[in-house]
């Protein structure tokens, strides 16, 4: 019987030692690439009930701010984005999120149409390692793994990140089990400029049809959404680069038209946003900055609170601490970035 | 006695998995280093071109090459403008010192990482580079305009026949995309109504 207990004993050892070690060695994505991170925050929530979910690529972390849809019009929203997040990967985060919530508004930017095929182990990482444990997460590793990816280093991300045995800093101590959230419901913020002067044309492709499996997912992504009584709605951020080509934008119009969707291309009213290239964008027009994201926001809140009749949440207490927690939190990170850039100049 | 072994057996199992995890080359914090490469890539895949293996596309190459050799078609692809020969992965430093300031220039970082391809406009032609081991390297080209030719007097407008007396048959077809490709080099033309609408050299990367 002793031995019986001294064998299991040595067996939890080791494989307590095997989950710290792997904590230990993983990525912590908190002083630098926190978009690695992004995806795990969610399950940091306290409160995960939101009127509106974005998820998709950096055209939505970076360019729409929660807290001004919140502060403006009372819309409680959470973007669920990771940096080049694939359409498939999308639908999946889609489908982990309805596990937590039944937001009314689903948000897809539809960039996301881009890819047909899983594009870089490193990206796939962001987007799939911070999901929770599920039938879902596996799915979505097995549709974005290259060909020479092995769906055991998801398993086991220790046999991915071993060799930072080496690398390891004191974040890494810190962070081991525990981690802070570093985005505001989602949304990454960056208070620099750096003007667009020119963007360069859209070099001329072979063909312009999007890929059939994109189809696929966004048509599952939007029955999904029926079955669930969620609004899909499309939208393709202001971001001036990568270049969207005419043809692309013809078949979104076309395919929202077909599924009587909303598609808001926010290109063809930039002006009418508010948004000045010159002062709101941080990349020279690849992203917005927090000046950029907030105009953006308080156009779409308009939209969506006159289309859907959003109800107003800023007088009702369940949500008032929260959100206040929010914002309060928000506006001081604004304050240290802008202060950060006046440093620099 | 025993839990003493035991501990040291467990001791010994973790020290074998750190060990083994020295011994890897990778690390970790080559993830912006790969990026370049994805980018470049990525170029590639977005359209819709089949990006084949190092072995492969070697194994061609070399094909094509020694093909070319005998037929008289070009052994090697690159870029001449006012004199100066641009090929892929070429330092941009010099080649910039020498064409001067471009007409435009845009930064596009990548997300997440610290990589940058930065894009040179000038009259008729962009260049677009990649930094690899801080330098850096020239990873595509191609002619905004008809006033652009290739070594070989292909520009916008030559025909499919007319392309197939240059570089010969043995091209790798996608859609209306014809590509040869030489080394690290991959020339490519998109046709439209039998007419070259776009040249582009592209970057082979090495797997």
């Amino acid at each position: 019987m002793k031995k019986l207990i001294r064998i299991i004993l040595m067996i939890l050892i080791a494989v307590g030692l095997f989950f710290g070690v792997q904590q230990l060695l993983m990525p912590k994505y908190k002083s630098e690439i926190l978009e690695g991170s992004m995806i795990a925050e969610y399950y940091q929530e306290d409160v995960k009930d939101h009127d509106v979910m974005f998820i998709s690529d950096c055209e939505v972390y970076e360019n729409f701010s929660p807290i001004t849809l919140w502060e403006d019009y009372g819309i409680t929203s959470y973007i669920r984005g990771s940096a080049q997040q694939l359409i498939w990967q999308s639908y999946y985060l889609l489908e982990d999120t309805l596990k937590y919530e039944k937001p009314k508004i689903f948000v897809f930017d539809v960039l996301g149409m881009q890819y047909g095929e899983p594009q870089s182990e490193s990206y796939n990482r962001m987007s799939l390692d911070g999901m929770r444990w599920s039938s879902v997460k596996i799915n979505a590793i097995k549709a974005s793994m290259l060909p020479d990816e092995q769906m055991i280093t998801y398993l086991f991300p220790l046999l991915r990140y071993h060799s930072r045995w080496n690398e390891l800093t004191m974040e890494d101590l810190k962070y081991i089990f525990v981690r802070d959230t570093r985005t505001f419901n989602g949304y990454l913020m960056q208070a620099g400029v750096k003007p667009v002067t020119n963007v360069p044309s859209g070099r001329v492709l072979s063909d312009y049809q999007f890929d059939d499996i994109c189809y696929e997912y966004l048509d599952k992504m939007i029955a999904l959404c029926k079955e669930n009584d969620i609004i899909p709605v499309l939208v393709k951020a202001p971001s001036l680069y990568p270049y969207w080509y005419e043809e692309w934008d013809k078949q979104m119009t076309d395919y929202a038209n077909e599924n009587q969707l909303l598609y808001i291309n926010f290109l063809d009213v930039a002006e009418e946003t508010g948004i000045d290239y010159t002062t709101d964008t941080y990349d020279m027009g690849l992203h917005l900055n927090v000046y950029g994201a907030e105009k953006l926001s308080a156009y779409f809140g308009k939209i969506l609170q006159d289309t859907y009749g959003l109800t107003d949440h800023r007088e009702d207490s369940n949500y008032q601490d929260i959100w206040q927690e929010k914002v309060d939190a928000y506006y001081a990170e604004k304050a240290r970035l802008i202060a950060l850039e006046e440093a620099k100049q | 006695m025993k839990k003493g072994k035991g501990l040291m057996l467990v001791g010994v199992l973790c020290c074998l998995m750190l060990t083994a995890c020295g011994n890897t080359a990778e690390s970790d914090n080559q993830q912006s280093a790969t990026t370049n490469q994805e980018n470049v890539n990525t170029e590639a895949q977005n359209n819709n071109t089949a990006v084949t293996g190092t072995e492969a596309g070697t194994s061609d190459s070399e094909q094509t090459t020694d093909a070319s050799e005998e037929s008289g078609f070009p052994t090697a692809y690159y870029f001449t403008v006012d004199g100066l020969d641009i090929h892929m992965d070429d330092e941009m430093a010099p080649i910039l010192e020498a064409l001067g300031e471009p007409n435009f220039y845009y930064e596009a970082q990548s997300c997440a990482f610290e990589d940058m391809d930065r894009i040179y406009t000038y009259s008729g032609y962009e260049i677009f580079t990649y930094v690899i081991d801080g330098v850096e390297r020239v990873n595509y080209m191609w002619f905004t305009d008809d006033s652009r030719k290739t070594r070989e007097g292909a520009g916008l407008g030559t025909t499919l026949a007319e392309l197939e007396a240059m570089y010969g048959t043995e091209y790798e077809q996608d859609n209306t995309k014809y590509s040869y490709s030489i080394d690290n080099c991959k020339l490519s033309f998109i046709l439209e109504n039998d007419a070259v609408i776009s040249v582009e050299y592209n970057l082979i990367m090495e797997e």
